[in-house]
Parts: structure tokens; C-alpha cells; sequence
């Protein structure tokens, strides 16, 4: 009998994919899922409202001592934490409240600052007031995780400058210079709140 | 006239008599039965089970809770041919999260030792160390080295996790879940 070759042609073609589609299923498998298991790493505490302070409050012939701050926070060591700072200028009698801050600038970055009349504006002292005193503070807010190892010591350099920044009325004075003068770091006056 | 009443007769003998022909039964042929008792036909199972389980939804390090550099946990995983064929396996496993990628795991063949968080795998080594990423990726053998399993056969994976001393401060708190999917197959199979 002759069979066409069309015929021939679509034979052949469903035997290709039949043999194509030879399923793998011929063999058997088990697949086994395992979940479960976590593993969470150590956080090492953070420093927080770390300050640290330097006053310049002494009163020299009724002169009221100029300040120009000068502060440096290390640069974070390489994988280590990293600190943002700022500074702030307050009232002794009254901390809580702040008169000036410089911005949030971050570690390994120095800040210079005169102080000006403008800054204490608000806070002028009343006549027949023969002093207000005033500090200015560091407080250093963690940006990163600190280090495994962290000793949490923040080593701050900071400094006092004389400045005579003019007459604020009532014969009150900005004067010369005799506030703390700190070089070379205030670890031992910083402390966490 | 007799004669052809007799021939129209004949006619419709016959006429009657060919459906009656054609109904013949086949009950004409003799059949037999006999009846046969149920019967079964085993078939082989393939079961891979690990911690006779599976899936197992329950793995867990002990105290890898709190993670720093240089410690490590470890787990032991039982990986069992529950079926009546032999098989073959391997295995991958993924863990998400960055912590997950910075923790070294290796697979040996012993058991736990030490506490945490300084455990660790004893036996030969069968896997590792390695690094796992949030993709699937060879964990124990791959589908070219699988490992046999005969019928009935238990084999212990230790399975430990270590943080290396260098690991970045910025872990500090994450967590990373770890997934292992187990491949069994059936021996031969390509």
C-alpha cells in the first residue's frame, strides 16, 4: 500500500515530539523545603546625649567675656562609628533652654564660631543685672552603629577665644578673654544624660 | 390455486423464519468465568524527609540570637530515605539580608560542639565554607554530585554559621532567615 507523503511527514513529526516530550516524570523526586532558622547579630549599645561643656563665665571688671568657639568630633575610623554634632550656647542658670546652635555638622568636621550680641538678643541682662553667664555645650548624636568594639569614648577638641563683640547696653561689656580653654580634647567633661 | 397457495405459504415461512436466523444468540458460544481473588501491585515510594519531617518549618540555631564577630552556631539537620528506592540528593540554600551574604556556613558531617555562642560542626567537612546570597546556590553537593541514600539510610548534616571577625559594624541588629531546599531524586536519574 503507498501512504502518502504528507502522511509520512506528519507520522514523523508527532514521533519527533512524543520522543521530545519523553517526560522526565519517568523518574521520581521529593524536594524537602527547611525554613526556620535565623541568626540576628548584636547591636552594641549607642552613646546617646553624649555633651559635653565649656564655660566661660567668669566676670573680669564687669566686662563680659567674648566667646569664639572652636569644636572638632573626630572623623569616624574606618568602620567604626560615626558622630554628628552640635553647638550649642545656653544660660548657666537655665540649660534647658537653648540660645544659639550651630547646626548639626558632621564628625571630622571643625566648627568656629564667634559668638555675637545678635545670638544673645533674647537673653539680654536687665539693667542693674551685674552678670549672666552663660556655657556653650557639645552634644554629639550618633549617626551609625558604632563599632563592635566600641569603647564609647567621644574625644572632643574644643576651645575658647577672646572676642570683644561690643556694647550690649546698661554698661554691660563683652570683654576680653578668660574662659576655659580646653585644647586637646574634653573627654573627661563629657557625659551621657 | 392449491399450488400457489403453497408457494405464497413457502414465502412467508421464509420470510418469517429469516429474522428469527438473523437473531440467532451468541449465547450459542460457550463462555466461563471465574472469579479472582483482589491482589495489590507495589509500587516504590521516594520519600526524603529531613528531620523526619517535610517540609521542616521548625530549623533553628540556638542562641543566634545575638550574633557578634567571631562567634558562631551550629544545628544539625538528619536528612533520611524515608521511601522503599534508593535516592540521591543535594542541596541549596539562600539567606536574605546582608548579614545573611556576610556569615560563613559550613556543612561537615559530625555533630555540635561547644556552646553557644562559639558552637561549632565536628567531622569531616562536607561543605564549605561558603557564602550565601538571596538567590538559591549550592549548599551541599549539586545536581552533578549528589549523594546517595539507600533505602532506609540516615545521614547527619552539622550545619554551622559563623560571623567573621571583619564583619561590617553595620550589622549591629539585623537578622537574616536562612531557607535549604533539599533535592531528592531517584537514583540514575540524569
Amino acid at each position: 500500500m503507498r501512504v502518502p507523503g504528507r502522511l509520512l511527514i506528519m507520522l514523523f513529526a508527532a514521533g519527533l515530539v512524543g520522543a521530545i516530550a519523553m517526560p522526565a516524570w519517568a523518574y521520581w523526586s521529593d524536594d524537602v523545603e527547611v525554613t526556620g532558622a535565623t541568626v540576628t547579630a548584636y547591636r552594641v549599645a549607642a552613646p546617646s546625649n553624649v555633651a559635653c561643656t565649656l564655660t566661660n563665665k567668669e566676670l573680669l571688671y564687669d566686662y563680659w567675656h567674648g566667646m569664639r568657639i572652636t569644636a572638632t568630633v573626630p572623623a569616624a575610623p574606618a568602620g567604626g562609628p560615626a558622630y554628628s554634632y552640635s553647638v550649642q550656647m545656653v544660660r548657666v542658670s537655665a540649660p534647658g533652654t537653648v540660645l544659639w546652635s550651630h547646626p548639626l555638622t558632621p564628625s571630622g568636621t571643625t566648627v568656629t564660631y564667634n559668638f555675637v550680641n545678635a545670638d544673645i538678643t533674647s537673653d539680654q541682662p536687665v539693667q542693674d543685672q551685674t552678670s549672666v553667664d552663660y556655657f556653650v555645650r557639645i552634644v554629639v548624636s550618633l549617626v551609625s552603629a558604632p563599632s563592635w568594639s566600641a569603647s564609647g569614648q567621644v574625644n572632643i577638641d574644643a576651645n575658647n577665644s577672646p572676642g570683644i563683640l561690643g556694647i550690649i547696653g546698661a554698661g554691660v561689656y563683652y570683654g576680653s578673654p578668660r574662659g576655659a580653654n580646653s585644647p586637646g580634647g574634653m573627654a573627661g567633661a563629657c557625659a551621657r544624660g | 390455486m392449491i399450488s400457489l397457495l403453497r408457494r405464497r405459504w413457502r414465502l412467508v415461512l421464509l420470510l418469517a423464519a429469516v429474522p428469527v436466523l438473523g437473531a440467532v444468540p451468541a449465547w450459542a458460544y460457550w463462555t466461563s468465568t471465574q472469579p479472582v481473588p483482589d491482589s495489590t501491585m507495589p509500587l516504590g515510594t521516594l520519600d526524603l524527609t529531613v528531620n523526619d519531617a517535610d517540609p521542616y518549618t521548625t530549623f533553628a540555631f540556638p542562641g543566634a540570637g545575638a550574633m557578634y564577630p567571631g562567634t558562631s552556631t551550629a544545628a544539625v539537620l538528619t536528612v533520611r530515605n524515608a521511601g522503599n528506592v534508593p535516592l540521591a540528593y543535594y542541596a541549596q540554600a539562600s539567606a536574605t539580608d546582608p548579614l545573611g551574604a556576610a556569615l560563613r556556613y559550613t556543612v561537615t558531617g559530625g555533630a555540635v560542639t561547644g556552646t553557644a555562642p562559639h558552637q561549632a560542626c565536628g567531622g569531616t567537612v562536607i561543605a564549605g565554607p561558603l557564602n550565601l546570597t538571596s538567590s538559591p546556590g549550592p549548599f551541599v553537593a549539586d545536581d552533578t554530585t549528589r549523594r546517595l541514600l539507600g533505602v532506609g539510610a540516615v545521614e547527619t548534616l552539622c550545619v554551622q554559621a559563623a560571623l567573621p571577625p571583619d564583619a561590617a559594624a553595620t550589622l549591629q541588629g539585623t537578622t537574616t532567615s536562612i531557607t535549604i531546599r533539599f533535592y531528592g531524586k531517584q537514583v540514575g536519574q540524569p
